[in-house]
């Protein structure tokens, strides 16, 4: 039967669109019968459906101007074989033996649609216990003449689950078929867009369901991810809508590259975009990345390439894995209209407890106000709530998508907004998405050309920084609670006599922080940012003959940004150069060319399976910027170049990248009996980057196993399905652009000199992985199991050491070093279905252990031969806080300043009986994970769905410098509880509050505080998903749309567990370092809303 | 064999395809060395054209030496390599704004950060630029690298005298460790130098009378090499003067063969050694950034005291009056608890201008360092008191300031008391041991200290904007009286009453150079903390 349909597909695709007779002629004399088929059909249009085993015989014929059952007749005369025409169809079968078929009583008929309502052809549908049955035609309609109203009818297609249905004496039975996901055959997407069957991977693929995905609506999809997939670290940018996500597939592998995974779409590399991250507490902020263009309406799947054996075809690019993403492309069948609109509103999930009993520290006679809340107890709280500066937020998403197309040509068009408001006034985010991609047959069975057009306008609006500078949220934290009625900072500017306009009124000063009033910040502090986006690719595949085909690809990737600047005049003059206010402007193109062609054969041998692919690519990423702008000159708030003074202008930097790739690659996979398979890959990479150094080119290989062994041998009943599989991989990264080939900068009139040190020598880095892993099903697939193992070496790390500046240079770069990460991902699934109800837990688990294994060991200095060891490495550096490699440590090793203490272990102090801030960083923890699970449950009953899912992250430390400045401030409960309990505990003895936390707490940015007292567990659970729907089925509208869903979705709504006083898993940045460190960040969002899905 | 005859057929194109593919690979990496050329990058090549890479690393070498602001918005290295150290410790800035909340360098509690911007700047900017300019012209342009050489020296100088001990001669090996040098060694490596530069440029312009080869890149003389021998006299004699206590010999030998040199020191206001822009280069003074859009420097309380009781008219030339006391000068006194920026950023700017050109020496801070030779019995070429009275003179003429005779026949104003009108316990009041009583007219009867006292204190009103040599000078005699810090969170490594003598190493030198950072903290005789003294501070 598999095989019927298998045929039947390909016989479907043999249709051919040229005009029709309704006459046939036909002139063969010992042709092969599918040739004359095939010849029918190109005169009808009529299309076949048959087994393949039926029509291996030859046939002599010869009509002129034959109608369609004359032709047929003729053509079958003497063959065992019976026709039927449904509508254009013409369904060929064995003929029976007669009697079934005379002494039909009923007749049959219905119609059979998969799980999203579009109609299946090629169904076979037949009576239990007989060979009497039929196949479904092009609408996913049958017709069959049962015996009687009792039997039972089978529906099966490949790739679907079987149903039976008792015939019960209707006439009429419509079946919607579900897809099977978990079968021998299924399919999954590989490195360069290569479908293979699972079983014969060697490495994890993991699926990631589109649906759960587009549930949520997060404007960027990035960020849905987590929980969803064995071993990644998913951390969302703390700046508000549309930032970037941090995807970290098994560890941080780089010191200097990026580690953040690459994203693939339709089996063509995408550009990253991400933009600079945030590396210390002054400020900075994120504006987005590459994959935040997407709209997730178009994804169609989602493969998850978690470790280098499986992305080693990507080439250094894949080297920290690869999210694999195939958008939806149009089916033939009738025309589907697909409408869903997202509402949800957010606000601010995890804050810092404030206190609002104490008021601010009088100020002295003919002074200014103070902003220490460390003044007397108030007759009665205060009502100023810091949690009151934030806005609720709001997303509206639409989407449309229109699906349709013929046998030969077949349409998707797509069209999506996303209107975000942030929780911070003035901060949004808006994307308009357009996507066509057309799918058709140029030269049937031979070519077809997929071609696809993305257009993006994306538009950002103030993305929220962290940090002190143009960062509302230090005044609206800091805020003294208390009668501040005089103040009434809302009231953000006010006019001034002597400028003659309305200036930024905040009576505080500075308060060392920079600070400003936060009303004038978010009103008058404008960065507008726009983004113009297109994505063509072209993709042509040709089946040069049976089991071979050439693939060409080319994907262009243009990128365009603006970014306007405006402070006006009186936003403080040390952020913007000058009392008028400051206008910037700048422009960047950003574009990739990507192409590849890709020959691929494929050959049965007996026992034998072989897959080669041979193939070459070449790549090419260029981008360039130009800015200008600086403090206004002349008039004060007129924004424009032309009123910056011409030496302050800027522009002094032009910045440009080219970077180029070209790689020749081959894979090789030869398979046995269907379940022992062998997996080979090699590719040669020539980088751009790597000239002028002595090695231009970069070799690896791969190799992979894996046995099915439940097909090898008999195992006990309670296992369905048992896989192994073990591979080896190594991948390679070129330095960056240009640093082996630095040079002088010009600016002002200055040429600079050189301040890192050019090696000549660099090498590529070096990833070497071996990974393990086991797939199982039990219970007739009800339970799925897969657990893979990992160790991975990063060898050659590039990167930068600071040396002492009278070496002649501030840095070298150097080629040492190695970091490893081995750790286990693990998921488990279960499917229950009892009537109308199923139950489908699947959790998730992802272990990854990350060590420094060395950095520089016995390196030769080049100048001076002399042996260097250096075994630390500060990799981000703020007030108080660092990052640092150490070896035997991880990536992510945070160290700040401690307490010092003496030898019996209690706290030294000072000659004010206050406890010393150590000058001397300690570690203090990892801000990795020790392990994360993610429990996601899916309940479905009759129309009703619902789903949640639980994020639990265990271990790994984070650093909130937010609550020390809360602390010196008074404003935190901390400081509250402390007083109200007469004093903090040092030693044993209770010491002045305001006088404990000005020794402790620092200042700016956590600025000589012992911020050991910040450092929090990161261990935290929450109910990250929540989603409860209910789809009305088109019947309730006459069938006028198919169905209509509404759902209650919900992210963030619970915080089940947690001991920081931020949200652990937010981020400043989603580079590699500065992590797990909170200042100033915006919160991390709770939302709930409303999703409506229509089809039509 | 017969199985495969299709797929070999098949594979012709194939076969030509994958060929041309790596035809095209071996052709196309050809560009690799293009593409990874930094476009926005200037090669040695391009360096070539109209010989621009002869001189090209002067103004980078002339902008490090004190540094100048990158752009209107930016005086960030200025600040932290000089202002909030030696601009504070002279007494002739103050700060409003509570850095490290309230407690930083100008209350003793030393920012390592700041520390390491002081100490890596001259490395990073002037002595990288001097390198690669002896590398490439040492013997070919021997003329300029004599220039450079000046250069360097007015550079590390600077660094020397707040550290101490640092590495000099074995700068640009590379490697991972370089050796500190003791201060003496560095001072006499300092004068060979000078003598080497001045030898080497005295025989070119005897040569080449009136060539200027650096004419298009020095922002300093314009490549006018008399100049430049009279500034090398004039920083011997300055750096000899330095080590008058330590080595009195040679100061005394240095400095009287600075003044006999035939194109001899500093003399007019048009010999004044200022970097300012030329048509390629703007130069933009860092004070004006820092003073006026970061608001976190004003006037100094103790030059407004001196400026005040002296009732000097480059008083309005110096600084503004107070815009929260109208009319008023008013200084923010060093060392201070600062509760609030707004609390004193209302007292008295700084007035000065964008572009105003940056001070290295002048002709006036010369006469005074002449006059204190001749006080000392050298032979300077004249008397203490005409070379007093002429420093006066010419530095008033450069401030274009009228009254010069009247003020220098006061002899009775004194520095003014100081009110702190925000908190009175920063008062200076009148009596007080720590104001000064010295006078202004020259009275030849009066002690060697006092008249010593009276010369510091008349250069240090000349001197000025020069925190660093002002510190230096205060740290050498004790003069002119600069205030003591009001709060030390020096946690007793300062001592309050001698004030701060240095600073202390920055941690990058301990945790990158460490083993030479120990063996410099031995040359430097005593811990490495701010209140250890250097070689050269040596006044009993």
């Amino acid at each position: 039967m598999k095989m019927t349909t298998a045929i039947l597909l390909v016989a479907l695709m043999q249709v051919s669109a040229r005009g029709f007779s309704q006459r046939i002629n036909l002139d063969e004399n010992g042709s092969s019968l599918k040739k004359v088929l095939h010849k029918i059909n190109k005169q009808s249009g009529y299309v076949f459906f048959y087994d393949s085993k039926d029509i291996n015989a030859n046939v002599t014929v010869q009509v002129k101007d034959a109608s369609i059952d004359e032709a047929l007749l003729e053509t079958l005369k003497r063959l065992p074989l019976q026709y039927k025409i449904v509508d254009k169809t013409i369904i060929l079968q064995q003929k029976d033996n007669g009697v079934a078929n005379q002494n039909a009583q009923l007749a049959l008929s219905g119609h059979v649609v998969d799980d999203k309502g579009l109609p299946l052809p090629g169904v076979s549908v037949r009576i239990k216990g007989t060979t009497q049955g039929t196949v479904t035609d092009v609408k996913g309609d049958y017709h069959l003449n049962a015996p009687d109203g009792t039997g039972t009818l089978v529906f099966s297609f490949i790739g679907y689950e079987s149903q039976e249905i008792a015939v019960n004496n209707n006439s009429t039975i419509n079946v919607t078929l579900k897809e099977q996901s978990n079968t021998l055959k299924e399919v999954a997407v590989t490195a360069l867009g290569i479908e293979r069957s699972t079983s014969s991977l060697t490495y994890n693929v993991q699926k990631v369901d589109a649906g759960d995905i587009n549930m949520q609506k997060d404007p960027n999809f990035a960020a849905d991810l987590s929980g969803k997939v064995a071993g990644a670290t998913v951390n969302a940018s703390a700046s508000g809508a549309g930032g970037s996500v941090r995807v970290v597939l098994r560890g941080v592998k780089s010191i200097t590259q990026n580690n953040n995974a690459l994203y693939v779409v339709d089996g063509i590399p995408l550009q990253d975009l991400r933009s600079g991250q945030p590396s210390n507490t002054f400020g900075g902020g994120d504006t987005g990345e590459g994959i935040s263009s997407i709209n997730p309406d178009d994804i169609a799947s989602i493969s998850v390439l978690s470790g280098p054996s499986a992305a080693a075809l990507y080439g250094y690019k894949g080297a920290n894995g690869v999210i694999l993403i195939t958008t939806k492309k149009g089916k033939t069948g009738k025309t589907s209209v697909n409408f869903s609109t997202n509402m949800s509103f957010s606000n601010p999930f995890v804050l810092p407890k404030f206190q609002n009993t104490y008021g601010a520290v009088p100020a002295a006679a003919g002074a200014d106000p103070t902003f220490s809340s460390y003044g007397d107890k108030l007759s009665q709280p205060s009502t100023y709530r810091p949690s009151g500066f934030f806005n609720t937020g709001g997303d509206y998403t639409n989407s449309l998508d229109i699906t349709s197309g013929s046998e030969k040509t077949q349409n998707y068009f797509s069209a999506g907004s996303v209107n975000s408001t942030g929780v911070i006034q003035n901060n949004k985010y808006n994307r308009y998405n357009f996507t066509d991609r057309i799918t058709t047959v140029l030269i049937p069975d031979k070519l077809t050309l997929d071609a696809s057009a993305m257009y993006v306008i994306e538009q950002r609006q103030n993305p929220v920084v962290q940090g002190q500078y143009n960062n509302p949220l230090v005044g609206a934290y800091l805020f003294p609670p208390g009668d501040q009625g005089l103040y009434n900072i809302k009231d953000y500017a006010r006019y001034d006599a002597t400028r003659n306009f309305d200036v930024q009124y905040w009576p505080f000063g500075d308060l060392g922080l920079e600070a400003q009033n936060p009303y004038w910040i978010v009103n008058r502090e404008f960065s507008n940012l726009t983004r113009n986006r297109f994505l063509g690719s072209v993709s042509l595949k040709y089946n040069i003959a049976n089991g071979l085909t050439l693939t060409g690809r080319a994907k262009f990737d243009n990128d365009n940004d603006g970014t306007i600047g405006k402070d006006y005049a009186s936003t403080i003059s040390f952020l913007a150069g000058g009392p008028d206010g400051s206008y910037s402007v700048s422009s960047a193109n950003n574009k990739t060319f990507y192409s590849d062609l890709l020959l691929n054969y494929v050959k049965k041998l007996n026992n034998f399976n072989l897959n080669v692919t041979l193939g070459g690519s070449f790549e090419d990423d260029r981008s360039s910027s130009l800015s200008a702008g600086g403090p206004l000159d002349v008039v004060a708030n007129y924004f424009s170049l032309s009123n910056i003074s011409q030496t302050t202008i800027g522009a002094s930097s032009q910045p440009q990248t080219v970077q180029q790739n070209q790689a020749l690659f081959g894979t090789a996979q030869l398979g046995y009996k269907n379940y022992l398979f062998l997996d080979v890959t090699a590719r040669n990479d020539w980088n751009s980057a790597l000239a002028y150094t002595t090695n231009t080119s970069i070799f690896y290989p791969s190799v992979g196993l894996s046995g099915v062994i439940s097909e090898m041998t008999k195992l006990p009943d309670f296992i369905s399905y048992a896989k192994v599989r073990g591979s080896y991989a190594e991948v390679g990264n070129p330095p960056a652009a240009y640093l082996s080939n630095p040079l002088y900068s010009l600016s002002n009139g200055t040429v600079s000199t050189i301040s890192a040190a050019p090696f000549t020598t660099l090498k590529p880095e070096r990833t070497k992985s071996i990974e393990a892993g086991l797939d199982m099903r039990f219970l007739k697939d009800a339970i799925n199991f897969s657990v893979t193992l990992y160790d991975s070496h990063t060898l050659n790390q590039i990167f930068t050491v600071t040396v002492p500046p009278a070496t002649g240079y501030s840095s070298y770069y150097i080629n040492a070093g190695q970091v490893n990460n081995k750790g286990i991902e693990a998921t488990v699934g279960y499917t229950l279905k009892s009537g109308g109800f199923s139950w489908n837990p699947n959790v998730v688990f992802s272990l990854n252990r990350n060590k420094v294994a060395k950095l520089l060991k016995n390196f030769k200095d080049p100048y001076t031969g002399a042996t260097i060891n250096q075994d630390t490495l500060v990799t981000a550096s703020s007030s108080g806080y660092q990052q640092r490699l150490v070896v035997g440590g991880t990536t992510s090793d945070i160290y700040v300043n401690g307490l010092l203490k003496n030898a019996n272990g209690t706290l030294e102090l000072n000659s004010n009986g206050l406890p010393i801030v150590s000058q001397y960083y300690t570690k203090v923890g990892s801000a990795d994970p020790n392990y994360t699970v993610g429990i996601n449950n899916k309940f479905a009953y009759k129309n009703f769905n619902l789903s949640f899912l639980v994020n639990a992250r265990v271990g790994g430390t984070v650093v909130s410098a937010t609550q020390a400045l809360l602390d010196s401030y008074g404003v935190s409960q901390t400081s509250a509880d402390a007083r109200n309990a007469g004093g903090v505990l040092v030693n044993g003895t209770r010491v002045d509050t305001k006088s404990y936390y000005a020794d402790v707490a620092g200042t700016a940015g956590g600025s000589g505080a012992a911020l050991a007292l910040y450092t929090y567990s990161a261990t935290n659970v929450r109910l990250g998903e929540l989603a409860f729907g209910y789809t009305i089925p088109g019947s309730v509208f006459k069938n006028a749309v198919k169905s209509i869903n509404i759902s209650f979705v919900a992210k963030n709504l619970w915080m089940i567990y947690n001991k920081a006083p931020y949200d652990p898993e937010s981020t400043a940045s989603t580079g590699t370092f500065y992590q797990g460190f909170d200042y100033l960040n915006q919160p991390s969002l709770r939302s709930i809303g409303f999703r409506l899905n229509f089809s039509l | 064999m017969k199985l495969h005859k299709p797929i070999y057929k098949i594979s012709w194109p194939v076969i030509l395809l994958v060929g041309a593919m790596i035809f095209l690979q071996t052709s196309c990496t050809k560009n690799f060395d293009k593409y990874n050329t930094n476009p926005s990058g200037v090669t040695s090549n391009l360096l070539g054209n109209d010989y621009v890479g002869v001189g090209a690393f002067f103004p980078q070498m002339e902008e490090y030496v004190v540094r100048v602001a990158p752009n209107a918005g930016d005086g960030s290295a200025y600040q932290v390599v000089e202002n909030l150290n030696a601009d504070l410790f002279s007494g002739y800035n103050g700060t409003p704004t509570p850095f490290g909340g309230g407690q930083n360098n100008s209350n003793y509690k030393l920012n390592d950060g700041w520390d390491n911007s002081a100490f890596s700047s001259p490395y990073n900017g002037l002595m990288s630029a001097w390198f690669q300019t002896k590398k490439s012209i040492a013997t070919s342009h021997p003329d300029l690298y004599a220039m450079a050489n000046i250069i360097k020296v007015m550079g590390m100088h600077r660094l020397t005298d707040i550290f101490g001990p640092v590495p000099y001669s074995k700068y640009g090996a590379g490697g991972f460790e370089v050796a500190y040098d003791s201060q003496q060694a560095i001072y006499n490596s300092f004068f060979a130098e000078l003598d080497s530069a001045i030898t080497t440029l005295t025989a070119y312009v005897t040569a080449n009378p009136g060539a200027t080869p650096a004419v298009n890149f020095d922002l300093v003389y314009k490549g006018n090499y008399i100049e430049w021998i009279k500034f090398a006299n004039s920083l011997k004699l300055r750096l000899a003067m330095h080590i008058v206590y330590a080595d009195p010999a040679t100061a005394q030998k240095e400095a009287e063969a600075a003044i006999n040199n035939s194109y001899g020191v500093l003399t007019t206001n048009t010999d004044n050694a200022f970097v300012s822009s030329n048509s390629t280069v703007t130069i933009l003074n860092a004070l004006w950034v820092i003073n006026g859009n970061y608001g976190d420097i004003r006037a100094g309380a103790v030059l407004q005291s001196f400026l005040s009781g002296y009732n000097d008219p480059r008083i309005s030339s110096y600084i503004t009056t107070s815009t929260e006391y109208p009319g008023q000068y008013l200084g923010v006194r060093n060392g201070i608890d600062i509760a609030n920026k707004n609390d004193r950023v209302g007292f008295s700017q700084l007035n000065i201008s964008e572009y105003q050109p940056v001070h290295w020496m002048t002709a006036a801070e010369v006469y005074f360092l002449r006059a204190e030779g001749a006080l000392r019995g050298w032979n300077m070429g004249g008397t203490a008191q005409s070379f007093y009275e002429t420093g006066i003179q010419t530095s008033f003429s450069q401030w274009g300031v009228s009254g010069v005779d009247s003020y220098i026949a006061d002899a009775t104003s004194t520095a003014a008391p100081y009110v702190d009108p925000v908190n009175s316990v920063n008062n200076v009041p009148a009596g007080s041991s720590i104001l000064s009583t010295v006078t202004i007219h020259w009275n030849a009867s009066d002690t060697f200290e006092t008249n010593l006292e009276r010369i510091l204190t008349q250069k240090y009103l000349a001197m000025y904007p020069d925190g660093q040599e002002a510190w230096t000078e205060f740290r050498r005699t004790g003069y002119p009286k600069i205030w003591p810090v009001v709060v030390n969170y020096s946690g007793g490594t300062i001592d309050t009453k001698t004030q701060i003598r240095r600073l202390a190493y920055p941690s990058s030198e301990y945790s990158t150079n460490n083993a030479a950072v120990q063996a410099g903290v031995g040359l430097l005789g005593g811990a490495d903390v701010g209140g250890t003294k250097l070689w050269w501070d040596k006044k009993p």
